[in-house]
């Protein structure tokens, strides 16, 4: 019998470094140095693989990395400033609100408690959520044993319902998995002759199908022949055979987050915008407050779904217990007009993945844009959304098969988000180990937008088992009024619209098709910047990217909050800076 | 002697001008055309361009009016005007052409507005 | 029913329309902006209406000599207003467009598209690396110091060095940032050499040629630029790569027609990126008539009013049932990029005026006029031709009559 020692040193030696680990209660510290930043990673994961093993603490430093000193020296003055001051006293306070956090805080409005949300950007769903292509898995890919496997396939299914409370858009449109010569290229030596088109055509649909059934996604379908080319005109012609997935979903990431909010907000959540926790008052090992720039708020239990941040939250309460390494995903976003190309989620199965794409493929959206991509690229940077040309050509490149006539230079534009992955490659929704009173909602990676109804619940469930006593609220109302929108009335509505509020007939961004009005009503609900208001409204989100609107959606933005136009934000940063000739008006 | 090297500016081939003033006697080299002697002289002597920039205004639909010189100025005197016109803020309702501004600068030009506006 | 709807209120917009109503046609411009004149409202600076009013006016002085006769003429214009959706039926057509005052179903025999350019924008040239605060294109930044006020921020980067971008700069300059850069992958400025002496040499505003943005730095705004240096071919330079300081990056990428706007399936050239017209400007859509930028992107507005007069005198045409024959197809030849009218198809004995762009950098050249046999049927001498100034030639119906087909060319003469 090894002990978990055991067996992480004997993975440790295979690699040319001094590494020195500790093991406490399953989770695994390392420390000392690598050359890479790659090698760290491959490190860590090669630690993570290890079963048994909860967590990696990957302190090991690589040549060239950049100290966090700076940013823990704010911390340290900030929670000096901040720590007496106290903001209010809470049942929950949840660290983080991108889609996870704002579904917990949401789920957790079902019950008489007294909740905050706090969010370190200006916005809901700014960080991981923001950035990613929106696709609700249908819960084939995650393996066996994994709190990624039941949830995805649970929140999936819980999708229908929650769209059509929150008034959020949300399209089943299945998705068509294409098996082509390519698909085992890899292992066409085992497998000669016509051996080949047989395990392709008639073997390998079914591994997949019952991976997926397994799993306890239903209805999965193997097409052949005529029929694929009848669910997807433009598919590539040498799709032998597609695994036909009709539960997958698209969603708009930041519309289901913010909903999520506003619903949790309207029944009695506190949402705390640019408030970011710098510490923990503690009494032993139980959490008596979060220190946050804005002040104290005291609290019975907190919750870390900090995203990418999640490991340094931990640490700052005391129970680090996984580290973060950021994965970066490029998409690129087609024009609307290419919408005709595709009506599922199109991907082609390429056995060994490239390790730069896992997965990913053709994906319409809710606006009929399309979405290449995306990759997943190790980055040391949490913040590292940069995207390259040779990245462009990389997805253009690597999915142009699946549909040979797509038109590829409708690319209007391309963004990359930083996936919050941990060494485990699996979600970490637990009970912290050395506090009493913290629960870990960590490592959220895909398909956690799928699976964030219900990582809620099974959140929630944790809270219970932690001690959190859960009364059911009265007056919990589960409906939000939608983002009306003209771009969706038909002339008589907006008619009717404009007739109550001339705003509505001033169309702003006229790509998108976008009035005033709803660039006020985005304020109204909280929208405090260009981009919070973007999200909300797409202004600024079609061909041209922003060049007409930008400064019309700003000039509106001023005048709603009374911010002065130079010192509005995009995200974060300022807009504009400064008068002509110094001339303050 | 004053030489000074300058870009044509009367046809799209945009020849560089090398052009030797002395007193008023003026030598223009790589100009391919006539034109662009002429051009290269007055350039040499007398090189005068119209100023463009905004003001404050009050009281209207927009912050800023747009106003320039009523003639063009001296080259070397285009940022002592826009800097004359500093905190210069004028009152809605403004009529195109109406001067801003006399004398900017002491250049003997006047600032006009360059389009009406209307108090909002 | 009106006889003709102008949509866009721009100086192309306003001329077709100004020019109908002093006929006595029964006009309407649709404008999306809360006031006519369009982009000159913002380009402030002087240099226009040379030829069209014989004196070099700004942008706002050119564009209120329109507003004023439109204003005179008693001239239907709709503000705030966004078409939305264009019907074409066999006896009339339907604009409906979107105001703050409803619905409006604009009824017209005509359709005249005057909705201008757009600006390019970074993703449409690849730029690479992060986007944070701080990347605005040119005209943005134009309306917003000229209109507001407001500068976009203090150290700027201008990418592009044509026209657009030397205006900005030498604004920019003006009103008071602390530093900028101009960069472009050409050898020279694409622009005017007006420009160049007035705009930037003048003021000694430092430029790089054969220099592009390889990618933008920055987290919440932009801490500047990786710059690097190109080749002929504008392929990057190894080992050129340089950390630039900035806050701001100014994109003056060129114009391209905004016909993401057009409502309706009219034929496109993919040379000019605008719908394909005839010698009266007129659409592949029967009444329907594409003036100014939208159909190909112009150096002054000059020659953008004048496509806009000479739609209009087809716009008479068409509503007192001029004649078609069978169209003669203009295409473009050796050393040229792109021309205007693609078609020449109405009775008239009117030349016909062509607008082209030069592919080449010349001196002395003709730009000849061939038939599909290749043999010449005219020429024209330019002293200096070059692909920033686009050239215009008047062809004499004469030389075109009984053909299909003709090419332009540019030689040597």
């Amino acid at each position: 019998m090894f002990t978990l020692d055991d067996k992480v040193a004997s993975v440790l030696k295979k690699y040319p470094y001094n590494i020195s680990f500790r093991v406490r209660d399953n989770i695994v510290f390392l420390q000392g140095e690598v050359d890479s930043h790659m090698e760290w990673v491959e490190i860590g994961l090669s630690i993570g693989r290890i079963r048994g093993v909860e967590g990696v603490v990957n302190k090991i430093t690589w040549r060239g990395a950049s100290g966090k000193e700076a940013r823990e020296e704010w911390r340290r003055r900030v929670f000096e400033e901040k720590r007496n001051a106290v903001v209010g006293e809470y049942d929950v306070v949840i660290i983080g609100g991108g889609v996870v956090g704002a579904a917990l805080a949401r789920e957790l409005s079902k019950y008489e408690l007294k909740t905050a949300l706090l969010e370190k950007s200006t916005d809901i769903a700014a960080g991981t959520t923001k950035a990613n292509n929106g696709m609700i898995h249908a819960g084939v890919e995650p393996s066996r044993g994994t709190l990624k496997r039941m949830l995805n396939v649970r929140g999936n299914a819980m999708y229908g319902k929650l769209a059509e409370e929150l008034g959020f858009r949300f399209n089943r449109l299945g998705s068509l998995w294409l098996v082509t010569p390519r698909t085992l290229a890899s292992y066409r030596k085992y497998l000669p002759g016509l051996l080949y088109n047989l395990v392709l055509k008639h073997v390998f649909p079914w591994v997949v199908k019952i991976k997926g059934l397994v799993n306890g996604v239903r209805s999965i379908k193997i097409i052949r022949g005529r029929r694929i080319f009848e669910l997807e005109p433009f598919a590539t012609r040498d799709a032998v055979a597609a695994v036909y997935i009709p539960s997958t979903a698209v969603v708009d990431p930041y519309e289901v987050a913010v909903a999520l909010a506003e619903n949790a907000e309207a029944n009695g959540v506190e949402i705390h915008l640019e408030t970011e926790a710098v510490g923990f008052i503690k009494d032993g090992s139980v959490i008596r407050g979060v220190v946050t720039n804005k002040g104290v708020f005291l609290c019975r239990y907190v919750v870390n779904s900090a995203g990418l941040y999640a490991d340094e939250v931990a640490a700052l309460a005391g129970s680090e217990e996984y580290t973060i390494h950021p994965r970066k995903g490029v998409l690129l976003v087609f024009h609307r007009d290419t919408g005709v190309f595709t009506r599922h989620c199109l991907a082609e199965i390429i056995l060994p993945q490239d390790p730069y794409t896992k997965g990913g493929g053709i994906n319409p959206t809710v606006h009929g844009n399309v979405l290449w991509g995306p990759t997943a690229v190790e980055v040391p940077d949490k913040e590292d959304t940069s995207v390259t040309r040779e990245e462009i050509e990389h997805v253009l490149n690597k999915y142009s098969g699946i549909v040979p006539g797509f038109p590829r230079d409708k690319v209007i534009r391309y963004f990359a988000g930083v996936r919050a992955a941990t060494f485990t490659e699996d979600f970490v929704i637990r009970p912290a180990k050395w506090v009493r009173n913290l629960l870990h909602v960590a490592g959220i990676q895909s398909p956690g937008l799928a699976a964030s109804p219900a990582i809620a619940e099974y959140a929630v469930e944790k809270l219970r088992g932690m001690g959190l006593r859960l009364k059911p609220k009265t007056g919990f109302n589960p409906r939000r009024r939608p983002m009306p929108r003209a771009a969706d009335m038909s002339l008589e509505e907006l008619e009717e619209k404009i007739r109550m509020d001339p705003a509505w007939g001033r169309i702003v961004c006229t790509c998108e098709f976008v009035s005033e009005a709803e660039i006020v009503e985005a304020v109204r609900r909280g929208a405090k910047t260009l981009d919070a208001v973007k999200r909300r409204t797409r202004a600024g989100m079609g061909e041209c990217q922003g060049s007409f609107c930008t400064l019309e959606t700003a000039l509106i933005l001023s005048r709603e909050t009374g911010v002065p136009l130079d010192m509005l934000l995009k995200e974060e940063g300022r807009l504009f800076n400064g008068y002509v000739r110094g001339e303050q008006p | 002697m004053q030489r000074i090297e300058l870009l044509c500016t009367r046809c799209p081939r945009g020849c560089l001008l090398r052009v030797t003033a002395t007193g008023s006697r003026v030598a223009v080299e790589g100009n391919e055309c006539p034109v662009g002697e002429k051009h290269g002289a007055e350039e040499a002597l007398n090189p005068r361009r119209t100023v463009s920039t905004t003001v404050r205004i009050i009281g209207a639909r927009l912050p800023r009016l747009p106003v320039r010189t009523s003639e063009p100025v001296l080259k070397n005197r285009v940022r002592d005007v826009v800097a004359a016109l500093k905190n210069i803020a004028v009152e809605a309702p403004v009529k195109a052409g109406q001067v801003i501004l006399k004398n900017v600068a002491d250049t003997g030009v006047d600032i006009i507005a360059e389009r009406d506006m209307e108090r909002a | 029913m009106r006889d003709a709807t102008v949509i866009g209120g721009g100086p192309s917009g306003l001329a077709a329309a100004v020019w109908l109503a002093e006929k006595g046609y029964d006009v309407a411009v649709v404008e999306v902006m809360g006031e006519l004149g369009g982009m000159l409202t913002q380009c402030i600076h002087d240099g226009f209406g040379t030829r069209v009013f014989g004196e070099a006016l700004s942008g706002p002085e050119f564009s209120e000599r329109l507003v004023k006769k439109a204003r005179l003429l008693g001239l239907r214009t709709f503000l705030n207003t966004y078409v939305k959706e264009v019907r074409i039926g066999k006896e009339f057509k339907e604009v409906v467009a979107v105001s703050p005052a409803g619905v409006q179903r604009l009824q017209t025999r005509v359709i005249v598209y005057a909705i201008g350019c757009r600006e390019r924008n970074g993703f449409e040239i690849r730029l690479g690396g992060a986007r944070p605060a701080g990347v605005y294109t040119a005209g943005m930044v134009q309306r917003l110091v000229n209109l507001y006020g407001v500068l976009p921020g203090r150290r700027i980067v201008i990418m592009g060095g044509g026209d657009v971008g030397m205006i900005v700069a030498r604004h920019l300059h003006l009103e008071g940032v602390e530093s900028i850069l101009m960069v472009f992958p050409e050898a020279g400025f694409a622009g005017l050499p007006r420009n160049v002496q007035q705009c930037i040499l003048d003021f000694g505003i430092p430029f790089r040629p054969r220099t592009v943005v390889k990618k933008v730095i920055g987290k919440e705004r932009v801490e500047g630029v990786v710059l690097t240096r190109v080749d002929e071919k504008w392929n990057p330079v190894e080992g050129t790569e340089e950390f630039h300081a900035c806050d701001t990056v100014v994109l003056a990428l060129g114009l391209v027609p905004y016909t993401g706007e057009l409502k309706l399936g009219v034929r496109m050239d993919p040379a000019t990126r605008g719908p394909e017209v005839n010698e009266f400007f007129e659409t592949s859509v029967q009444g329907v008539f594409a003036v100014g930028n939208l159909v190909q992107v112009f150096d002054y507005v000059d020659d953008a009013f004048e496509t806009a007069c000479i739609a209009a005198r087809g716009v008479e045409k068409y509503l007192n049932s001029g004649l078609k024959t069978a169209p003669i197809r203009l295409s473009p030849g050796e050393n040229v990029r792109m021309l205007t009218p693609q078609r020449v198809e109405w009775v008239d004995d009117a030349d016909v005026p062509v607008f082209l762009r030069p592919a080449v950098e010349k001196a002395n050249v003709r730009i000849v006029v061939r038939n599909r046999e290749g043999r010449v049927l005219g020429g024209f001498f330019k002293r200096y031709v070059r692909p920033s100034t686009l050239e215009r030639i008047e062809v004499p119906r004469s030389m075109l009559s009984n053909l299909q087909e003709v090419s332009i060319d540019i030689a040597e003469d």
